[in-house]
């Protein structure tokens, strides 16, 4: 197992990560041309450099509430699939994390958290593992099964 | 990798020669003995190019697909016959396995073709047969050769390639030829490769006299080694044959020119230019950003210019004319003709008609779906129709026209028509809808129900059609470009589909307009006229109905959507429109009438910021439910607009469409005898009907605003020079005009980029009805004449003006306008 890299955001209390190799960059929120008729979780489309980005509310999926205005998130855009361009709104972008590949424990196995599964019905299907870091619980998402829990609930 | 595992150059070729093999072997029947040899001559040339093709890249099957195919065509080409219908079958048959091949690199080890030998190896056994053909002796006689030439070594000699054509032609007839220059690697060898003219001669000398003749040929006696490679006795074709061919299976043979896009030198020369002038004009740019000087307007036009020069150049390298499709139906319609046993005419029209590949692939299913609808649902029996006074043969037509930044398909039938009342039962009792929802339904509304998911009107399943998916899927396909499908019938007479698609995809001609506090864009071609409400106006009113708000649009009706509160309730989730209520009061209300084929509806937006032209981006997958949307792009200011469809709002504001107006209309000319007309004056003070169609928009200008530029006049609209299309007018009368006098510029619809004519005054737009509407037959000029409070008011096809020459109002004969007043008076 490797030591890998992971970008970790905040959602209120929450600590979560993804591999840093399905980001391409994190920035602060831009103007958002709102889309009527679309899901609450989804805040809008930004234009960035060219590509209109779909903004997907973490927060909003996690809680189904904003928990902070859409002018103080953060935005990470995910590396995109032709021309499927996802960004991920967060309150706030944290450091990247080294950990070890097998702290994360899948779903399921004996030894994972459920009360936290209990706490994220929704986002439960994009999880791919949990760890404790620094007595803080990580929660490991995958950015593929958000991709397809955006365009499949639609 | 193998050969065929690779699409290449070849495949490609390969393609378009079998495209050609396949009209020319269809269209055998209808020629006379001259072309019929020609014919035949034509399509062995170009099984000769594949079967070499074939050889060079090791693709055995082809090859030995295609030297029995060529057996036959040479036995047919002797006996100076078109054969039976079956062995035609067959080279069909086997021209689809070798398309097959061909195309579909993944299956080609999988591909059996075995069948086809043995089916095309018995067509030649049945033609030996015959008492009148005389097979062996004449191809036992004829010795077919090979030579590769040297072209470069021979010019290098001094010889003309004229007179070593005529040397080749001394010793027997051309059958074929290629000439190829070999790729070679510039950094190990010059530009000097070889060209070869690789050359297949028919010649009644056995090998060693033809070697003998051609060692005494003059060109051939001074550099023998280097002008002749190789000279090859090609093996006498084996006799082979097809099993007969399933009439049910579609043609493989797709004109869709599989393996990329191929662009004419032409438009790469002129991509290349463009692409000079742009480095020039950014030196430019450059030095003034360096000197801290604004770029000059008239470097801004030169760059609109520019910009909207590669836009055609790019955009000219993806049309692909229609006849690419267009081509694969009429063997398909004779297909299903057999199998049907109907008599069926297929008349093609405006197969030269271009658009964007993308349409042009995703159009290929759904045209031949309709058209496997029409012949055997559409059509009747030959029994039927001389029962119902018709002709044995019905007709199928399809036509396409390029109309502005649109292409029209129509593809009509003269069968039996589709009976509304019918499809109201079938509804019924398929339970898709409710009496109650057919309650408000015209004939044109209960037409499109055909295009419900699982409606089928055919009492049994055939082979072709009936199973109740297609419809619906042809519907979304079209809808899915950006296209619209439009259905009219008349019981007994026939039906007509009528298909509405953008030219291209990329780049579309918009309306920026607000709403919701948001800027949105809809595609003008959607838009038929925009419409100043005020309450003093009496000709546009709107109005309760009983289902919703409606607008009275000089006597027209048709359904209102209120663009604002539609978003409004999509932002909160509501799906259900509102019930009526108070009729609003629109004091500065801007009415769009939007057309979805053949319907029209009105759209009341907040305000209209810009024409611009966008380009679209697709929207994300999450997005793509939501039909109200057909796109988004990226305006000037980095900000994103959601492209408004026409059709998805309508469906979101669940409204019935009125039928309004329409180019579908027309029966008797290219002209609309039914139009919308705008009312001019035109500078000589004559008045003048413009169809409402041909126009883009009208804008305020003033005399002083014209300029004149070698003898020809611009205005300045959107901060792009336009010219005006009335020259020679505005040169007679411009000097007599005060130069603070206003004008009305109205901006035409035109291919041949943007039009102004300047007019003194716009009165207001005409309905024009059919009987109003005289012809002018045979002239370039007017297209006809209304009397409008007893005057003569003279009516412009602008639309069919595709050149616009700079005097479309010059034309007219005053003798023939003379003749119409009489007949109208």
């Amino acid at each position: 197992m490797s030591l890998k890299k992971y970008c970790s955001f905040w959602i209120e209390q929450h600590l979560f990560v993804i591999d840093s190799l399905k980001v391409t960059s994190v920035r602060g929120m831009g103007a958002l041309t709102p889309v009527p008729g679309s899901r609450q979780d989804i805040s809008g489309l930004l234009n960035i450099r060219g590509d209109i980005y779909l903004v997907f509310d973490v927060g909003m999926a996690l809680l189904g509430r904003r928990s902070t205005k859409h002018i103080d998130k953060q935005l990470i855009l995910l590396r995109h699939e032709a021309d499927e361009f996802l960004a991920i709104s967060v309150d706030l972008v944290g450091e990247i994390m080294d950990v070890w590949e097998d702290d994360f424990h899948p779903p399921g196995q004996p030894d994972h958290p459920d009360d936290l599964n209990m706490e994220l019905p929704v986002l439960a299907g994009c999880v791919s593992g949990y760890s404790v870091q620094n007595n803080i619980l990580v929660t490991l998402l995958d950015p593929q099964k958000i991709s397809q829990m955006v365009s499949s609930e639609a | 990798m193998s050969a065929q595992d690779k699409p290449s150059f070849f495949h490609s070729e390969a393609n378009d020669h079998l495209v050609d093999i396949c009209m020319a072997l269809l269209n055998l029947d209808d020629l006379n003995h001259d072309r019929l040899i020609t014919q035949l001559e034509g399509v062995l040339g170009k099984l000769f190019l594949i079967k070499k093709g074939a050889e060079n890249h090791s693709l055995t099957k082809i090859a030995s697909l295609v030297s029995p195919m060529e057996a036959i065509l040479k036995a047919l080409t002797l006996s100076r016959s078109v054969g039976h219908s079956d062995h035609l079958d067959q080279l069909l048959a086997s021209a689809d396995c070798l398309s097959v091949l061909v195309v579909d690199h993944p299956t080609y080890e999988r591909t059996e073709i075995n069948d086809h030998l043995a089916g095309l190896q018995r067509v030649l056994d049945q033609l030996e047969s015959q008492d009148n053909m005389v097979i062996e002796p004449e191809i036992e006689d004829a010795y077919t050769f090979t030579l590769s030439i040297n072209l470069k070594a021979l010019a290098a000699d001094g010889f003309e390639l004229i007179d070593v054509v005529a040397h080749i032609e001394s010793l027997g007839l051309i059958q074929a030829g290629l000439v190829s220059t070999p790729t070679v690697n510039l950094l190990h060898e010059g530009p000097m490769s070889p060209i070869i003219w690789e050359v297949t001669i028919v010649s009644g000398l056995p090998q060693d006299d033809f070697c003998a003749q051609l060692a005494l040929t003059p060109f051939l006696k001074s550099e023998p080694a280097q002008a002749v490679s190789t000279l090859t006795r090609t093996i006498p074709p084996s006799h082979v044959m097809v099993q007969p061919s399933d009439p049910s299976v579609p043609s493989r043979l797709s004109g869709s020119r599989a393996g990329g896009l191929r662009i004419s030198v032409t438009l790469v020369d002129q991509l290349m230019s463009l692409a000079g002038e742009l480095v020039l004009l950014r030196n430019q740019v450059r030095r003034s950003v360096e000197a801290h000087q604004v770029p000059s307007l008239q470097t801004l036009l030169h760059l609109d210019g520019l910009t909207r020069g590669f836009y055609d150049v790019v955009l000219n390298t993806r049309l692909q004319p229609i006849g690419n499709i267009f081509n694969k139906f009429p063997r398909l319609v004779r297909d299903l003709a057999r199998q049907l046993d109907k008599k069926i005419e297929l008349v093609i029209e405006g197969a030269e008609v271009s658009l964007d590949k993308t349409i042009l692939d995703a159009l290929s299913d759904p045209l031949t779906h309709l058209i496997r609808n029409a012949c055997d649902h559409g059509l009747e029996t030959i029994d039927d129709r001389s029962h119902n006074g018709k002709t044995e043969t019905g007709l199928i037509k399809l036509i396409a026209r390029h109309l502005g930044d649109e292409i029209h398909i129509i593809l009509e039938d003269d069968g039996r028509g589709i009976d509304p009342d019918f499809i109201k039962r079938k509804v019924l009792q398929k339970e898709l809808l409710t009496a109650a929802d057919l309650e408000w339904m015209d004939d044109e509304d209960v037409l499109r129900l055909i295009l419900l998911p699982g409606f089928s009107t055919a009492s049994a399943v055939t082979d072709l059609s009936g199973r109740g998916v297609g419809m619906d899927v042809v519907n979304s396909n079209l809808e899915s470009i950006g296209g619209s499908l439009e259905i009219t019938s008349k019981v007994g007479s026939g039906t007509r589909f009528y298909l509405r698609l953008p030219l291209t995809l990329a780049i579309i001609q918009t309306l920026l307009i607000t709403a919701h506090n948001q800027v949105y864009a809809i595609t003008k071609r959607d838009i038929e006229e925009l419409v100043h409400l005020h309450p003093d106006r009496l000709d546009a009113v709107i109005d309760r109905g009983p289902h919703g708000e409606i607008v009275r649009l000089r006597g027209q009706l048709m359904p209102l959507v209120r663009l604002t509160p539609t978003l409004e309730r999509a932002m909160t989730g509501l799906i259900e429109p509102p019930l009526p209520t108070m009729i609003e009061s629109v004091e500065q209300g801007i009415l769009a009438v939007v057309k979805v084929g053949l319907r029209r509806y009105g759209l009341i937006i907040d305000s209209i910021v810009a024409s611009e032209e966008v380009v679209v981006k697709p929207l994300h997958t999450a997005l793509k439910k939501l039909r109200i949307y057909s796109g988004a792009t990226v305006l000037g200011d980095g900000q994103v607009a959601l492209i408004l469809s026409a059709d998805g709002l309508a469906r979101f504001a669940q409204i019935s469409m009125a039928t309004g107006v329409s180019p579908a209309h027309s029966k008797t000319h290219s002209f609309l005898p039914t139009l919308s007309g705008l009312l001019i004056e035109r500078l000589t003070k004559q008045r003048f009907v413009i169809p409402l169609d041909s126009i883009e928009r009208i804008v305020h200008t003033k005399v002083s605003h014209v300029q004149e530029q070698d003898e020809r006049y611009y205005l300045t609209i959107d901060e792009k020079p336009i010219l005006v299309a009335n020259e020679r007018e505005v040169r007679a009368t411009i000097d007599a005009l005060d130069p603070q006098q206003q004008l009305f510029s109205i901006l035409l619809k035109s291919e041949a980029g943007q039009r102004a004519l300047l007019v003194t005054y716009v009165f207001g737009v005409e309905q024009i009805e059919e009987q109003q509407f005289h012809l002018l037959d045979g002239m370039t000029g007017p297209q006809g004449a209304i009397l409008l409070e007893e005057r003569i008011v003279p009516i412009h096809d602008l639309l069919n003006f595709p050149h616009l020459s700079g005097e479309p109002f010059e034309r007219a004969d005053p003798g023939t306008l003379e003749r119409l007043g009489r007949d109208l008076v």
